[in-house]
């Protein structure tokens, strides 16, 4: 035990009743090379700093609770292993261009109010009161099953400075669940979809930073998600003007 | 940093409010609002719905599905599987409604994985004989979860209230009346007036060390409905799942066996075979050797523990998992969360080389007592998934029946509270005089003077681990048990008398939170210990090494109820197991279950 | 429910946090150099249309050294261009092929490459013999 190399994690902390901006902590504690930088968080938490406050749960890169910037880097805190951050110290902060509640939790509301707006959801096409499964080929799954992988972390939006200059745009994670249903042969909803799709804040105000897609732990590939849909939504536009009345 | 006050009551009226966001709680929610479109519901859920544990389910749910499938073969291998303690009417119901809800998941947009003409695929699991159980890869709980809440999305009358600590229920001469608790970003209170609620707050794996689960699963939900009295039926038994990683406990799913994966002890040999699970060939043989029950494959482990026949690690001692032979395809296409978990914690590729696993504590089978409709003996309240019993996993759940059971069980509670939230009169003005006295003692826990030789909740909690690890492990004697029990009512008179806290601020306290979590952990622990020590057999998950180490059908053939007094130890009582047609006999896996059988 | 008190993070000097923003702050100002480009190109035109004493002087300031610096600095801007693009451009392509067996990301990198290269090839043989 004794003799467990240790470490420093270094903190940026704020809470809403300190009258002052976020400051720096640094705590050293010991470390295994096989523990997560969650595992770090915590045994700072339960040994030296109950007050330190940070959102977990699953411990295994799958619930998407844990995200933080590590280094300047978003970054799942369960995900990393010390081994890999060693000697340090390690730089821990709130993910980018989200509103801070304190400490390393962010006010995650404004995406999570964007995904219905994304229309981030399945619309039934056919009879919605069939009890059989409908079929779907491995390749029409494929066509989707990337995007559909996104556990709604929001690395990809502290990734992305468009989304930290202009709050309204969507982002790359509700960009690609639009996407994700879209591709799927079951949804009927990509009409729906259209106007938050080809809006300003949607498609649009991606300018192809491209860094979404490098952070995303789970491959969903944001950036190729949004800029396809690029593509469709100028189809779109230019097919509504050429057929006038194309449109219902 | 100190709280200055205690913060006013906010007091909120609404028809139905459904406790948790994981896969019960959005099944309930979703079918309460279909049922009745008028209904005002509100979700609440201590995490973002999508975060809820449901989303770390890897392998699969189960339903009759393929030509050479059956309700009565599914019947059969949960009720045996479950070693005959399960309620017979309760799991035929479940057996029949499981593919009607897969399906209905499916018209959701539930990403199943296909067979090449676009019908649902499904995987061989542990203790099934036939291929049930569908999956979407290895990632079926997290494709289920967003399903379920992306389609909640689609129905503004459900509203969420997310990040919502829940820690009371209030109750009055009607019922159920109100539930209660803290807004966890500011810190202040709520209450919302509702005539029905649906309990759906999952298990409590988290009351020991090792175990799969996530960091919220400490099971508060059981214990708040049980300070009602309401009985938690059949707390005794706790599911190891036989391969975890050793450490962490993160599952490495069913899901590998069932697509062919192997055990080996320290020597390679396939030691299941000496357990009553073999022979080895022909393969692979559904319930038998790595497809047996969970129960049996975690004593066969503690077994070989015992016989030194493990391999050593850092983390403690392990068998390994060999997937070599399914070749790098099948891995990628099949099981590829487990292989980049494998890479990531361990720096082992499983193309290449064995997993190290062992068991860890994975499942609730006990759980709040409720109807096939989820009520409870507490009109109003309902529960549902891994915080309820309904009576189908007896003393052994089966893999991938708890998925299905989220679902099924989790409408047909939706259903029965959207029915009762309209028919009961309005709680009235007096609840929020009732609520604050509630909320006083939480809030005392922040005032109190910071005193050096409290514990620490961390403190407390390793010593509750401890003691549910001695002594309410895979296997049990009276002695363990006995100590278990002694050392919890310790550890709950030391929570009383109160935990050191640094952080004593409102704005998302999880230091606070914690604490609050810690004092049901401990009573649910307490719970457990009781109901084990009283079960005085051998059956399924709960097996004893002193004298009552088989199983007494002619004593035991019944589910405890645990009775929880505020502070002292729960009172255990029993009560019969309801059969319908399978009559309880020896419980056979291998070659030799295959020829019972087929009798 | 009502909102917490937050801490609202500001954007400055965001292209400083990570050498990707800078690379893309890179990519976009590439534009600028090619802008300019146009610009000379089109005064070339003025030029011409001035007369043949004009022409002489354009084409005495493109091959004087800040002429040729300029153009330096364009080529590498057009080359940097082209990196950066033909990495990002399968992103911005529709899914192409049948389903189940879509074009690679690294065929139409590798073949974007070909063609321009190709088209280069050809306007520098048009320029050197052609002409
Ligand atoms: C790693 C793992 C893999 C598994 N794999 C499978 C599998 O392949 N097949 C299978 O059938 N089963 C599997 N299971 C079991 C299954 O996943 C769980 O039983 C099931 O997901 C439980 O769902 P639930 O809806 O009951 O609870 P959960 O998903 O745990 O949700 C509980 C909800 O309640 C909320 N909550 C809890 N307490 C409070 C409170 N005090 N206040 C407010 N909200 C609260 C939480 O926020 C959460 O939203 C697995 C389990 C584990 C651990
Ligand atoms: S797209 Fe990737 S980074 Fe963004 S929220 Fe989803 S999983 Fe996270
Ligand atoms: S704790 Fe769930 S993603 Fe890290």
């Amino acid at each position: 035990m004794s003799e467990r190399p240790t470490i420093v994690i270094e903190v940026r902390r704020w809470h809403p009743d300190a009258e002052q901006p976020p400051w720096w902590q640094a705590f050293e504690l010991p470390y295994r090379e096989d523990q997560s930088l969650l595992e770090a968080l915590q045994h700072i938490k339960d040994e030296l700093d109950g007050s330190l406050t940070f959102r977990w749960s699953c411990r295994m890169a799958i619930c998407g609770s844990c995200g933080c910037m590590v280094d300047g880097r978003p970054e799942l805190s369960c995900h990393l292993l010390m081994g890999d951050l060693a000697p340090g110290p390690v730089r821990v902060e709130p993910l980018a261009h989200f509103p801070v509640i304190r400490d390393l939790v962010i006010d995650q509301q404004d995406v999570l109010d964007k995904l219905p707006v994304a229309g981030a959801y399945l619309v039934p096409g056919d009879d919605t009161s069939a009890t059989e499964p409908s079929r779907q080929t491995p390749a029409q799954v494929a066509e989707y099953a990337q995007f559909a992988q996104c556990i709604n972390c929001l690395l990809c939006y502290s990734a992305c400075p468009q989304y930290g200059l202009k709050p309204d745009f969507l982002g790359p994670a509700a960009l690609a669940l639009m996407a994700r249903h879209d591709a799927d042969s079951r949804d009927a909803g990509q009409a729906e979809r259209r106007e938050a799709r080809d809006a300003t804040s949607g498609v649009w105000d991606c300018t192809l930073v491209g860094h979404c897609t490098e952070v995303c732990p789970q491959g969903v590939d944001p950036a190729r998600a949004i800029n396809r849909n690029k593509g469709a939504s100028a189809r779109d536009y230019l097919l509504d003007l050429l057929l006038p009345g194309r449109r219902r | 940093m100190t709280a200055q006050r205690h913060p006013d009551l906010r007091v909120i009226d609404c028809d139905l409010v459904v406790i948790g966001g994981g896969g019960a709680g959005l099944r309930a929610a979703l079918a309460a609002t279909v049922a009745d479109p008028s209904l005002d519901i509100v979700l609440v859920s201590k995490v973002v719905p999508m975060r809820s544990h449901t989303v770390a389910a890897e392998g699969g749910a189960a339903a009759v599905l393929r030509e050479d499938d059956s309700f009565e073969q599914h019947f059969e291998d949960t009720v045996s599987g479950g070693e005959w303690l399960c309620d017979q009417a309760a799991v035929e119901a479940f057996v029949a409604a499981c593919p009607r809800e897969l399906a209905q998941l499916e018209r959701w947009g539930c990403p199943w994985s296909r067979r090449d003409d676009g019908r649902v695929q499904t995987r061989f699991f542990g203790g099934m004989r036939v291929q049930r159980t569908w999956f979407a890869a290895d990632r079926t709980g997290f494709h289920m979860l967003h399903t379920l809440f992306q389609t909640s999305l689609r129905y503004p009358a459900i509203r969420r209230h997310d990040e919502f600590f829940c820690t009371n229920l209030l109750v009055d001469e009607h019922g159920l009346a109100g539930v209660l608790g803290i807004d966890i970003a500011t810190g202040h209170p709520v209450l919302y007036r509702a005539r029905a609620a649906v309990l759906a707050t999952g298990g409590a794996g988290r009351v020991y060390a090792h175990n799969t689960n996530a960091g919220i699963v400490t099971g508060e939900g059981m214990a708040l409905a049980a300070r009602h009295g309401v009985a938690l039926r059949d707390m005794e038994f706790v599911q190891w799942h036989p391969t975890a990683l050793p450490g962490s406990g993160i599952l490495i799913t069913e899901g590998c066996r069932g697509e062919g994966g192997v055990l080996l002890n320290a020597e390679g040999r396939r030691y299941l075979e000496d357990y009553g699970l073999g022979p080895l060939e022909p393969w692979p043989r559904p319930r038998a050797m790595e497809l047996g029950p969970r129960d049996r494959l975690s004593q066969a482990f503690w077994h070989e523990d015992r016989a030194g026949r493990t391999i050593t690690t850092a983390q403690g001692n392990a068998v390994l998992l060999d997937l070599r032979h399914l070749g790098p395809r099948r891995l990628a296409e099949r099981l590829p969360m487990i292989s980049e978990v494998a890479r990531r914690f361990l720096g082992i590729d499983p193309v290449t080389a064995p997993i190290p696993v062992r068991p860890a504590v994975h499942y609730t089978m006990g759980g709040v007592a409720t109807d096939l409709d989820g009520s409870t003996t507490l009109p109003g309240l309902y529960a549902a998934g891994e915080c309820a019993s309904a009576g189908i996993h007896g003393a052994n759940r089966l893999g991938s029946n708890s998925l299905a059971e989220l679902l099924v069980f989790g409408r047909a509670a939706g259903e029965a509270a959207a029915v009762r939230a309209r028919s009961a009169p309005r709680p009235g003005e007096a609840l929020a005089a009732e609520a604050r006295a509630c909320m006083a003692p939480w809030y005392a826990m922040l005032e109190a003077a910071p005193a050096a030789e409290r514990p620490r909740v961390a403190t407390l909690r390793n010593a509750m681990h401890a003691a549910m690890e001695d002594g309410v492990g895979i296997y049990r004697d009276a002695e363990g048990m006995a100590r278990a029990c002694e050392a919890l009512a310790g550890l709950r008179a030391a929570y009383r008398d109160g935990v050191a806290l640094d952080d004593r601020s409102l704005a998302f306290n999880t230091e606070w939170l914690s604490a609050i979590e810690l004092g049901h952990s401990l009573q649910l622990a307490e719970v457990m210990a009781h109901a084990a020590l009283a079960r005085r057999e051998s059956r399924g998950a709960h097996q004893r090494l002193d004298a009552w180490r088989a199983r007494d059908d002619a004593g035991f053939l019944v589910h405890s109820l645990a009775w929880c007094a505020a502070d002292g130890p729960p009172r255990i009582e029993h009560a019969p197991v309801k059969l319908t047609r399978s009559v309880p006999r020896e419980r056979v896996y291998g070659g030799a279950g295959e020829r019972v059988a087929l009798d | 429910m009502s909102r917490p008190r937050t801490w609202q993070p500001d954007m400055r000097g965001w292209w400083r946090r990570d050498p990707a923003y800078r690379q893309y702050l890179l990519r976009e100002a590439t534009s600028l150099a090619i802008g300019a480009y146009v610009l000379v190109l089109l005064a070339g035109l003025g030029c011409l249309l001035l007369g043949a004493q004009a022409w002489a002087a354009w084409c005495r300031w493109v091959l004087s050294p800040p002429g040729l610096v300029l153009q330096a600095v364009v080529f590498a801007a057009a080359v940097l261009h082209a990196v950066s693009w033909f990495r990002l451009m399968p992103l911005t392509l529709p899914p192409l092929g049948p389903p189940g067996r879509r074009v690679a990301d690294r065929t139409l990198h590798v073949g974007a490459w070909a063609a321009s290269l190709i088209c280069s090839a050809g306007v520098l043989g048009w320029l050197v013999w052609g002409a």
